[in-house]
């Protein structure tokens, strides 16, 4: 990637939880994604901490935005639908797609272009015990 | 039952026969351009479709940084829903992890599109039926030309022994000279013409609304209706400058923002095809003043 916009805010506890130490695992994962596949970008987070890296940053708002309300409209719709906890969701767009994961606590929001794989991208990450 | 209740009918029928064919699809639902719940299968209640239709709104607007949403596809541990695009409309679909997303997104593909290409076609073959029909009032600035051979009666009383000239249908595309017009009314010379760019109205979107309607910019609707105020106006004449034909017929307004104030009127396929006219070309349109 040609531009990095990334932020990243530091938990005020050092004592590392759980959701902590998921959220590491996945900065790797994530990590190994961008190695291997070209990515636009992607946001992590959880109610603490935030990482995100974006290739266009007059985007990043709106991706954000985006990703944001893909994982509220899901919590709406699988209350309706009584569908279970969020696996993924992918949006297909007419330029771009975007994969959004969740282990409950953390959020994973990947933006792809629209003619990468998001399957591969996706086992490699369900493969890391997501 | 009119025929935007028997086009919603029809979708409906089709969910329901989806759902039959698939028990493990759980609810169907089809979403119009301005992403409300159109049509749906018959065990989707109201707090499914309003949470569907609020949740695909606000995310389609956001979605514009992707360049619209194409598909959709939430995974749950119990259940999939996805949203599939057909023309200008949505399919949503609930239904159980266990069965085969490709196989029912296949079927919902075949059966789903070939019904609203189905409708299309009903709906186009009724809008051909209410063009082919004269001009349904007479208009102070286009009447239909006198016939070009005379009356029946006349013409029965030619002598047998003369040759029958070709009858030859009355058409009623041609404008004809205006009627003076009184001063105390609104100049009807002076009703105000809008030149814009055709452009095809296609997908389900005309099962909600008058399938034989052109749409027109919200402004020029506003406008009409300020200069006419209390006058009625229901319906527009729409004029092909080269062929010179002239169709009457319903407006309303553009359902798509993002074609606003664009100059363009989205006019039906077989209204195009009575003015000879196409997506691009320039036409007149007024409003049909009573």
């Amino acid at each position: 990637m040609k531009s990095i916009n990334s932020f990243q805010a530091k938990p005020e506890s050092s004592n590392k939880t759980q959701i902590d130490q998921d959220f590491e695992s996945l900065q790797l994962i994530i990590a190994e994604v961008q190695k291997a596949y070209k990515i636009k970008g992607f946001i992590l987070k959880n109610s603490a901490r935030a990482l995100f890296n974006i290739y266009n940053s007059d985007d990043a708002f709106d991706l954000a935005l985006l990703a944001s309300e893909l994982f509220d409209s899901s919590a709406k719709l699988f209350e309706v639908t009584s569908a279970g906890t969020l696996n993924h969701v992918v949006l297909r767009g007419g330029q771009m797609s975007v994969l959004c994961l969740s282990d409950g606590e953390n959020q994973l929001s990947i933006f792809l272009d629209r003619a990468t794989d998001y399957n591969v991208i996706l086992d490699m990450i369900v493969k890391k015990n997501f | 039952m009119g025929k935007s209740e028997v086009n919603v009918s029809a979708l409906e029928t089709t969910l329901n026969e989806i759902r039959n064919v698939y028990p493990g699809v759980t609810n169907l639902m089809v979403l119009d351009e301005t992403n409300q719940v159109i049509a749906r299968d018959r065990t989707s209640n109201d707090d499914l479709v309003n949470q569907v239709s609020s949740s695909f709104e606000t995310l389609a607007k956001k979605a514009s940084i992707v360049g619209g949403i194409e598909s959709l596809t939430y995974e749950g541990a119990d259940k999939r829903i996805f949203f599939t695009r057909h023309q200008e409309v949505y399919l949503a679909t609930v239904a159980s992890n266990q069965l085969d997303q490709k196989e029912i997104t296949n079927l919902t593909n075949i059966l789903f599109t070939t019904t609203l290409k189905v409708i299309q076609e009903v709906v186009s073959y009724s809008v051909a039926k209410s063009v082919s029909a004269p001009v349904s009032a007479p208009s102070p600035v286009i009447e239909p030309p006198k016939p070009l051979i005379p009356e029946p009666k006349v013409r029965a009383a030619v002598p047998q022994t003369q040759p029958v000239q070709p009858v030859q249908e009355p058409t009623y595309s041609k404008p004809v000279a205006p009627m003076p017009i009184p001063v105390s009314q609104p100049s009807r010379l002076a009703v105000p013409e809008v030149k814009c760019k055709v452009d095809n109205i296609s997908g389900i979107s005309i099962v909600s609304d008058s399938p034989d309607a052109i749409r027109l910019d919200r402004a020029v609707i506003g406008d009409w209706k300020e200069r006419y105020g209390a006058k009625k106006i229901e319906e527009a004449y729409v004029l092909d400058v080269d062929s010179k034909k002239v169709v009457r017929c319903k407006f309303a307004p553009i359902k798509n923002e993002k074609l606003e104030g664009q100059g363009i009127v989205q006019v039906p396929h077989k209204i195009q095809s009575f003015l000879g006219v196409k997506k691009g070309s320039t036409i007149i349109v007024k409003p049909a003043v009573e």
